[in-house]
């Protein structure tokens, strides 16, 4: 993949459908999206929960297929791939955050945030130390050898967020980071993004809380798998 | 793929079976006991086969037992429950008359609880009349001294062979060749002592001259009854020559061959085969058994392969999301259920194999069962087996799991 400089499209997705069949019944679920960020945005999506946000973010992040219209990571068109590609994409270009963590239960705080460094074939003493270096950043690095289920929700979510960083992506993709937070750990994971952005590395952020959004650059906002506005 | 990074993905694959320790060995054990169970079925069937066959050592396989028995019905003029007595004369009949013979001896019980003396210690055995050949009947090995042999029956010489057990308890362990017994007060010297390693029951016994025991004690040439060994490689020669036997000896004591009560004939051959036959079937059924315990053990292993990977959906999920490609998804879920298989498969193997060496050391001297084993070809075949199916069996649940899509796996319920 070619440098990243400010300003060039990072994400774009052109007329973007999705349609989900379930039995019998086919649910159009992005319904012709259109939309573009760029390097270094920070950009939060919105919309009432079933809008489709989640499916978008899933395209975007590589971990889901689209049927119609186009997606360009970085100026590559995202076509039909087969998984191994799309495993290594995400590999080491893609950041992930989600609502429920997602972090593995038999994994030690520093083992979950190495991982994405085991599939790129690094030694194990070097994603230790980068690791541990990851979950310095986030304040977490006395917790490093805790299991997942010894941490609190904000905790959890900070693993996961070194984690999403440790491999140096282009993009974090965050589905209600926040989601199953109380607001003052809302508002230290926000800042933790705003941070991470700082740096240069693009955010794409699911909300459905408006003061949450109001931290970003920008809010789009989707309804019935259409974009309604975008501010 | 180099070195280092294979050994980091083993390092991995160890990590994930220890701290998913009760997933791991109950995944193992359902191995370790289907390998165990087949070691014990085959190993124990050996031992019964193997017990069948030495106990068949204590005699001739090809023996004949005649026994006479009492007339069960009137024939020619002969009033019904005539009894039919043998005297030498049968034994040199059937010596003659049978091609087949071999070996041929009359005996004669002179009781089984007879009182034999040597100096001032006194003993109750069995003491029973026989020619020399009975030795070779009965296959049994002289330890000390000598046999019985035909000067012995000719000259109506008063000499004994004693078994081991009877030396044991009249003499002590002293040397009892040469000595003097008093069987029923009349003095016999002590000619030799014999073993039955196939026959451990028979060794209270002594055994004296058929002309001897007619003379001395009864003055009359009464054989109670006669064994003898044929020459029949099969049972249906075998079946003959009995036929031939109960024909010869139903016309020279008038009797009808269609009487069943008064001759009973015993053929250790065709026992021999039929024992062989139900071995032959036992094997098969323990063979249908063990193969069985192996479908057990590999639609087990294909059950919890199943259920593991459905509970690891998430987790793959997880990895997928961070960058494992399918493939390495695969050979991980792949590589832990064969180091499963073979870890517990082996430990079920020992087990097995020792308990068998155990059993085979604390059972002796139980009839029909003697050294119990396995053949480690087929010990480890089976694993092997085990393993490869195991494999094949998660190939199918890993594959899946591997190509469930990421956005599906991950989806909050
Ligand atoms: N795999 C699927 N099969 C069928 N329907 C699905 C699937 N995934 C999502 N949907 C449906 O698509 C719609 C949008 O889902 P989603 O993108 O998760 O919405 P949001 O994240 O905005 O709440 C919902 O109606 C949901 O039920
Ligand atoms: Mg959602």
């Amino acid at each position: 993949m070619p440098h990243i400089s400010k300003n060039n499209k990072i994400l774009s997705l052109k007329n973007v459908y999705k349609t989900y069949l379930q039995g019998k019944n086919h649910i159009p679920v992005l319904r012709g999206i259109t939309l573009t960020v760029r390097a270094g945005e920070m950009v939060s999506i919105m919309g009432s929960s079933g809008s489709g946000k989640s499916t978008l973010l899933n395209i975007i992040g590589l971990l889901d297929d689209y049927d119609q219209g186009e997606y360009l990571l970085n100026g590559t068109l995202m076509g039909k791939m087969n998984e191994s590609k799309a495993a290594r994409l995400r590999n080491r270009h893609l950041g992930f955050v989600f609502q429920s963590f997602h972090l593995i239960g038999f994994k030690t705080a520093l083992e979950n945030v190495a991982l994405p460094l085991f599939f790129q074939k690094i030694s194990r003493k070097k994603r230790n130390q980068k690791a541990m270096e990851y979950l310095d950043r986030l304040g977490m690095a006395q917790w490093a050898n805790h299991l997942p289920n010894e941490l609190s929700g904000g905790q959890k979510q900070r693993v996961a967020i070194a984690r999403a960083m440790i491999a140096d992506p282009s993009v974090i993709l965050a589905d209600e980071p926040t989601g199953a937070l109380d607001s003052t750990t809302s508002l230290e994971v926000m800042k933790v993004f705003k941070e991470i952005n700082a740096q240069g590395i693009t955010l794409v952020v699911i909300t459905h809380e408006r003061d949450i959004a109001a931290m970003t650059d920008r809010i789009v906002f989707l309804q019935d798998g259409v974009i309604q506005t975008d501010e | 793929m180099n070195i280092r990074y294979l050994f980091d993905q083993f390092q991995e694959i160890f990590y994930t079976l220890e701290k998913n320790k009760l997933r791991s060995i109950l995944t193992g054990l359902t191995v370790s006991w289907g390998i165990f169970m087949l070691i014990l079925l085959l190993g124990s069937g050996y031992g019964l086969e193997n017990g069948v066959h030495s106990a068949f050592e204590e005699d001739a396989v090809n023996s004949l037992w005649i026994n006479p028995g009492r007339t069960s019905f009137q024939y020619k003029g002969l009033k019904q429950g005539r009894y039919i007595r043998f005297n030498q004369l049968d034994v040199t009949g059937l010596s003659r008359n049978i091609e087949e013979k071999e070996f041929i001896s009359g005996r004669f019980y002179l009781g089984s609880n007879t009182t034999v003396r040597w100096k001032e210690k006194t003993g109750k055995f069995q003491v029973m009349g026989a020619q020399p050949e009975y030795a070779r009947i009965e296959n049994i090995k002289i330890i000390k001294g000598r046999s019985l042999n035909d000067l012995d029956e000719k000259q109506i010489r008063k000499v004994a062979i004693l078994g081991i057990e009877v030396q044991k308890e009249l003499f002590l362990h002293q040397y009892a060749i040469g000595q003097y017994i008093h069987i029923k007060g009349v003095p016999f010297q002590v000619v030799g002592i014999y073993d039955d390693p196939g026959d451990k029951w028979t060794l209270d016994r002594i055994f004296i001259p058929m002309s001897a025991v007619q003379t001395v004690f009864h003055r009359t040439d009464r054989v109670h009854n006669i064994a003898m060994t044929i020459h029949a490689k099969d049972k249906e020669k075998a079946v003959g020559v009995e036929q031939d036997v109960r024909e010869l000896i139903a016309k020279q004591h008038h009797f009808s061959l269609k009487d069943k009560r008064a001759l009973f004939t015993h053929n250790t051959l065709i026992n021999y085969t039929k024992f062989m036959n139900l071995f032959a079937n036992i094997r098969i059924f323990i063979w249908i058994i063990g193969i069985g315990s192996i479908v057990a053990g590999i639609v087990s292993i294909s059950n919890i392969m199943v259920i593991t990977v459905k509970e690891r959906t998430r987790e793959i999920g997880i990895r997928k999301a961070l960058g494992e490609t399918p493939g390495s998804v695969i050979r991980m879920i792949l590589i832990e259920s064969i180091l499963i298989t073979l870890g517990f498969g082996y430990f079920g193997l020992v087990g097995g194999v020792g308990l068998l060496e155990i059993m085979g050391n604390m059972i002796t001297g139980i009839a029909y069962f003697k050294d119990p084993q396995i053949n480690m070809g087929v010990a480890f075949g089976s694993l092997m087996v085990l393993v490869i199916s195991g494999a094949l069996a998660g190939i199918f649940p890993a594959r899946h799991a591997a190509h469930i899509r990421p956005a599906d796996a991950l989806r909050d319920e």
